[in-house]
């Protein structure tokens, strides 16, 4: 089966049958906190360490243990319910999903069922399509399963009670590409409000992908959930995967194809999707609310210190810098990477400093000078650096220099620049002496010159620059040139 | 009453296959029965009018945020050592990093 996409749509052309068909795709998205320690109980958050040493009795589930809740994970929460534009619930309560895997010690997962922290809200797409947004709520994460060392599953509970939130979407997707967008928004959004880091090499971030096809205009199909998909790539690959054997099966009409409603996981190696279990009925998790755990109110004045905490969002934040400040999207693009590199951008710009050189000197230079630039720089200092350039006080070439400077010893940039006598010489009538003696014995250029071949004055410019020893500014000094030509 | 809360043997057993479990055939027929005298129990319960009296949804009732008694400050504490946990474990052996467990290929339900 090869659909292919209708141009500037998102439906596809079934070349065999000739039928339009279009994905209806929801997100489910798993993100852990950035707590210092788990949602229940005091054990250290650490990717990495050795296993099972950051468990206690409670995430081990020791009869007679009790979880007390994170208060940061809470807050954390409620943030990423503020940044999505969400309603929080002024009250809420946790309740227990029930299943049984060697990943859950208790047995059940502390979760919410019919009450989340968050409701509503969602992600606006390029296209000024709104992805909606279900809920958002709170939950504690399982441990980690091993079957492929040896005869028994290996079981690690280091992650077991992690603080996740997740994020579900109504299915209003409708294209791959729509997906990845989704989640690089999401991402970035949880990220600039600091509510997690999403290193998704550390899942950290971890995505639930829905996914039917429909005839336009019909009903949803039936749908398969492609779980703990690690990578937006893999996402796009799924869904795209998805449609091409949802299609194949439904127009082949072969009752062995017939779509069923179950779960699959992605094979990154063979790059297709395998049914893991089919759904014998909805799955039965006899939610019930959490008894160990008080019903929460949050009072207007814990939800507004949340907000307070959000700051601006990343895409209206570039777009601010495009209008104001006249930045290229590109470099707005890659100054809002993090939310910390975006602050101290402002921070420099704040300091004095012309927002487009700023932006420029910082991408090619300081951040490509060394990995840790930023945590040995003051923004103050490349204000100062780069008004000095944007001023032609300082050659780009000096300035790089004096930024090494800087880097490696903390000295303030003007200071360099004074020790070194970097400054560019601005007296007019100094550059004129330098021009003035350039053009001795150069009567065949100037003559040139005056017949109009003004490009012949390039030829002065090396000399005029070397007897400025690097402090004239080139243009300037080319200027002088034409002008003293131009006199004599 | 008890002709309404009748259990059927299947929604019995699919109880029992949900909370893992075996169930016998003599033991399903007698729960059938202890299953039923508790969901007369409910129906009780159930026949309370509750209509605008807020939901309880938890025992130890509802509390507000701040003064947040129950609220844990984000701060990492010693865990307990790995030697004493896996212990607890039938299967443990010396020096063992992971709980063992018989092999459960095919992830949680």
């Amino acid at each position: 089966m090869n659909l292919v996409r209708q141009a500037n749509t998102t439906t596809w052309l079934s070349p065999h049958t000739g039928q339009v068909w279009e994905l209806v795709i929801g997100l489910e998205v798993h993100c852990q906190l950035a707590t210092r320690s788990k949602l229940f109980c005091g054990c250290a958050v650490e990717f990495g360490a050795a296993p099972n040493t950051r468990v206690c009795a409670v995430c081990s589930a020791q009869p007679g243990s009790l979880p007390v809740l994170n208060g940061e994970a809470l807050r954390l929460a409620v943030r990423a319910g503020l940044a999505l534009g969400c309603s929080i619930a002024a009250r809420t309560h946790f309740d227990r999903k029930h299943y049984f895997y060697c990943d859950l010690p208790k047995g059940y997962q502390i979760s919410q069922a019919t009450r989340p922290f968050c409701t509503g809200g969602g992600v606006r797409l390029r296209s000024g399509k709104l992805v909606r947004l279900q809920r958002i709520h709170l939950e504690e994460d399982a441990g980690k399963a091993i079957h492929d060392r040896g005869p028994w599953t290996l079981v690690d509970l280091n992650r077991a009670g992690v603080p996740l939130i997740e994020s579900v979407t109504e299915a209003d997707l409708s294209a791959p590409e729509e997906a990845v967008e989704y989640l690089t928004a999401l991402k970035e959004m949880l990220q600039h409000a600091g509510v997690s880091a999403c290193d998704m090499e550390k899942g950290e971030l971890r995505c639930d992908v829905n996914v039917s096809v429909r005839k336009p205009g019909a009903g949803y199909g039936t749908k398969v959930e492609i779980k703990n998909l690690n990578s937006f790539r893999f996402v796009a690959a799924a869904i795209e995967y998805e449609l091409q054997r949802q299609v194949a099966a439904l127009e082949s009409g072969d009752p062995a194809q017939r779509l069923v409603q179950e779960t699959r996981l992605w094979d990154t190696e063979q790059g297709v999707t395998r049914s893991m279990r089919t759904k014998e009925g909805a799955a039965d998790y006899r939610y019930m609310p959490e008894p160990d755990l008080p019903e929460l109110q949050l009072p207007a004045s814990f939800v507004e210190r949340e907000r307070s905490m959000l700051g601006e969002p990343p895409a209206e934040r570039r777009a601010r810098w495009q209008q104001q400040w006249h930045l290229a999207a590109k470099d707005a693009e890659a100054l809002t990477h993090t939310r910390e590199l975006a602050d101290w951008f402002e921070a420099a710009v704040r300091a004095g400093a012309p927002p487009k050189e700023c932006a420029s000197f910082l991408l090619n230079e300081v951040l490509t000078a060394q990995p840790d630039s930023l945590s040995l720089l003051l923004p103050r200092q490349v204000a100062a650096l780069v008004t000095m350039v944007a001023a032609g006080e300082v050659s780009h070439a000096s300035a790089r220099s004096v930024l090494r400077v800087t880097l490696a010893e903390g000295t303030e940039p003007e200071v360099v620049v004074q020790q070194q006598g970097l400054r560019m010489v601005l007296d007019t009538r100094q550059i004129e002496a330098w021009c003035r003696q350039a053009l001795v014995g150069r009567e065949a250029i100037i003559a040139d010159v005056k017949a109009g071949k003004v490009a012949a004055v390039n030829a002065l410019l090396g000399p005029a620059l070397k007897l400025a020893a690097g402090k004239a500014n080139a243009a300037v000094v080319r200027e002088t040139l034409l002008r003293l030509i131009a006199e004599s | 009453m008890t002709d309404s809360h009748s259990v059927r043997i299947p929604d019995l057993r699919n109880a029992a296959h949900l909370a893992r479990l075996d169930l016998a055939e003599e033991e399903a027929v007698v729960l059938c029965g202890e299953v039923a005298r508790i969901l007369e129990h409910f129906a009780a319960l159930q026949a309370v009018p509750v209509a605008g009296v807020e939901p309880c949804y938890t025992a130890v009732g509802t509390r507000g945020l701040p003064p947040a008694p129950d609220l844990r400050e984000d701060n990492a504490q010693a865990s307990l050592p790995r030697a004493a946990l896996l212990g607890l474990a039938p299967q443990t052996q010396p020096d063992d990093e992971f709980y063992r467990v018989p092999k459960a290929i095919g992830g949680a339900p």
